[in-house]
């Protein structure tokens, strides 16, 4: 969950003042901002429909994704913790196989909306504003990978 | 569908110089860890039989195993997947469930340390994985994952 200031600048994350995500463990090449999470509710790809949320998840905040991903900045990282709550409302605009080598299923699109908080131990927090979102992507499916393929 | 070529020199705070290979223009962005795979280093997963060495480890914990998917930045090798049609945005490996993504834009008001309140816009990349996976332990699990 990574906050701009101003206007987004994703190629040189330039505008970016925070970076809300679980970390990478072991770093570098374990899990990537990957944590457990309360179960979801029913996902339903018919509709496009899914609910995803969870509450003072345990966070770090790495400021900007370069110092994420690379940990060049002192302190590396601060505390934070954050909550969301993401709906899947369709509807489903499209839908298609996986075609990734070594995964199959199938994928729909759909839309989603989100609303979120966050803060970190340096006294900084943020409150989304519940209107004026725009999905720019969103996404369900059932995959296998791996030894399940 | 947006790509972002990540050029680290102008990253308005680089990675120290010894780190940076100029010659290393890769595709990423949380916003768009989107279709195009350019730069992605062996993005290859094993298919087939089910490996009797899997269910032999004997791994400390339940814990999903990362994608196999890896890519290269700067010297750096990371397990992660893009998204896009037709990708599995899974981030674990040996998977089976649903998946969900979401890449949504906004506003919403920050508190500063000092007390002071601004407007900023925030840009997500979040997706759950729900089903059952081998967790690193070589046993079939079953779980929930987000990827925050």
């Amino acid at each position: 969950m990574d906050l701009y200031r101003g206007q987004y600048d994703l190629t040189n994350f330039s505008t970016q003042v925070h970076d809300f995500d679980p970390g990478i463990s072991p770093y570098p090449g374990g899990l990537f901002w990957t944590v457990p999470i309360p179960a979801i509710g029913p996902v339903e790809l018919g509709t496009g429909r899914a609910r995803m949320r969870a509450t003072n998840l345990a966070m770090k905040d790495y400021f900007d994704i370069p110092s994420a991903l690379f940990r060049f900045e002192s302190p590396v990282s601060v505390g934070a913790s954050a909550s969301f709550d993401i709906h899947w409302h369709g509807p489903v605009s499209s839908r298609g196989r996986v075609t990734t080598a070594g995964s199959s299923g199938q994928l729909v699109m759909s839309q989603a909306t989100m609303t979120w908080s966050a803060h970190n131990d340096f006294g900084f927090s943020f409150v989304s504003n519940p209107s004026g979102t725009k999905s720019a992507f969103a996404q369900l499916g059932h995959v296998k990978n791996g030894v399940f393929v | 569908m947006r790509s972002s070529i990540l050029d680290m020199s102008q990253w308005a705070n680089p990675p120290p110089v010894g780190l940076v290979s100029h010659h290393v223009r890769h595709v990423l962005s949380r916003r768009t860890f989107l279709g195009s795979m350019a730069g992605v280093a062996g993005a290859t997963l094993g298919t087939g039989l089910f490996p009797t060495n899997v269910l032999a480890a004997k791994a400390p914990n339940a814990a999903p195993k990362p994608t196999s998917n890896q890519i290269t930045l700067n010297g750096v090798t990371f397990s992660l997947t893009f998204f896009g049609p037709g990708i599995d945005p899974s981030s674990i490996g040996d998977f089976n469930g649903f998946v969900g993504v979401a890449d949504v834009q906004g506003t919403g008001t920050a508190t500063n340390p000092d007390g002071s309140t601004e407007t900023l816009l925030y840009d997500t990349d979040m997706r759950f994985m729900s089903g059952v996976y081998v967790g690193q332990d070589g046993a079939v699990h079953k779980g929930t994952f987000g990827f925050v």
